[in-house]
């Protein structure tokens, strides 16, 4: 599915996407996972794109043997790029729970920040790892692998 | 003469706030906005400021029917509980009232009672 970078698109998305997986799977707890890695997946790309005509979104959504995989590409600001990667280096020491209430307390600690609870969420709350992967035209992939 | 009771719900698209009683809330629909806390925060921040004046010692906050929600809007939650613990010994309870089946619910709300510790309960149905 391939659309450009508005906010507006999300929850048509989301919800398409949760009532194919919950048909597919026929698992409604597999559905709400993938629903919020994909809600998680897609602000993140959608806030921090860059505008122009390369910047389209482009999401796939794929089961291969007994993982889910759900990834999205965009063209996202370089200063983004890099909280991006440091992030989840950081979120990677951590197992997903403890990653998650590291995430929590941050945001507590931090009020006046943005709440960067999503990638950990993701882990935790969706059980999917994520990887990050980079093309020399600029564009980026979040992939998110999980159980079926 | 309840403060919480007098606060006005904000409307927002997706989502729906009921003040049940004088300690009361219920939440319902979906909380997806870009920014919730421009448009949720200062609504959150006076039903913590009421219970205060009214010297609560517990808000029941209903959540069942609050289907799904954006790591941003998990936000308002952390920062109600880091407002009510902030009080120490005069804190009031913030009891969430949760579905178990809801997948976010069982999961953030269980990390949101390890945050919180004595001032958030959780009641699962």
């Amino acid at each position: 599915m391939r659309f450009r970078p508005a906010w507006a698109y999300i929850d048509g998305v989301r919800t398409f996407c949760r009532f194919f997986c919950e048909t597919t799977f026929q698992r409604q707890e597999v559905a709400e996972r993938a629903q919020l890695v994909l809600q998680e997946t897609l602000e993140n790309a959608v806030k921090y794109s860059t505008p122009g005509d390369a910047s389209e979104l482009e999401l796939e959504l794929c089961s291969e043997r007994e993982d889910l995989r759900i990834a999205v590409t965009s063209r996202p600001d370089p200063a983004h790029l890099d909280n991006l990667k440091h992030e989840l280096e950081h979120l990677k020491l951590l197992d997903p729970e403890a990653a998650y209430i590291a995430a929590f307390m941050r945001a507590s600690q931090e009020p006046e920040a943005s709440s960067r609870l999503g990638l950990a969420r993701m882990r935790y709350e969706g059980q999917f790892e994520l990887h990050l992967s980079e093309s020399d035209n600029g564009r980026v992939c979040v992939t998110a692998v999980g159980r079926l | 003469m309840s403060t919480l009771k007098t606060i006005s719900a904000p409307r927002v698209d997706g989502v729906d706030f009921t003040i049940t009683g004088p300690a009361q809330l219920e939440v319902s629909g979906t909380i997806t906005l870009q920014d919730p806390g421009l448009a949720l925060g200062p609504f959150f921040r006076a039903l913590h400021d009421a219970a205060v004046t009214d010297g609560l010692r517990e808000v029941l906050v209903d959540v069942r029917k609050l289907t799904f929600v954006n790591s941003s809007a998990i936000r308002l939650f952390v920062d109600w509980v880091t407002w009510t613990r902030a009080l120490g010994a005069g804190a009031y309870v913030l009891r969430f009232r949760t579905d178990r089946r809801i997948t976010w619910q069982r999961t953030s709300f269980a990390v949101l009672r390890s945050l919180g510790g004595e001032v958030v309960a959780i009641e699962a149905e």
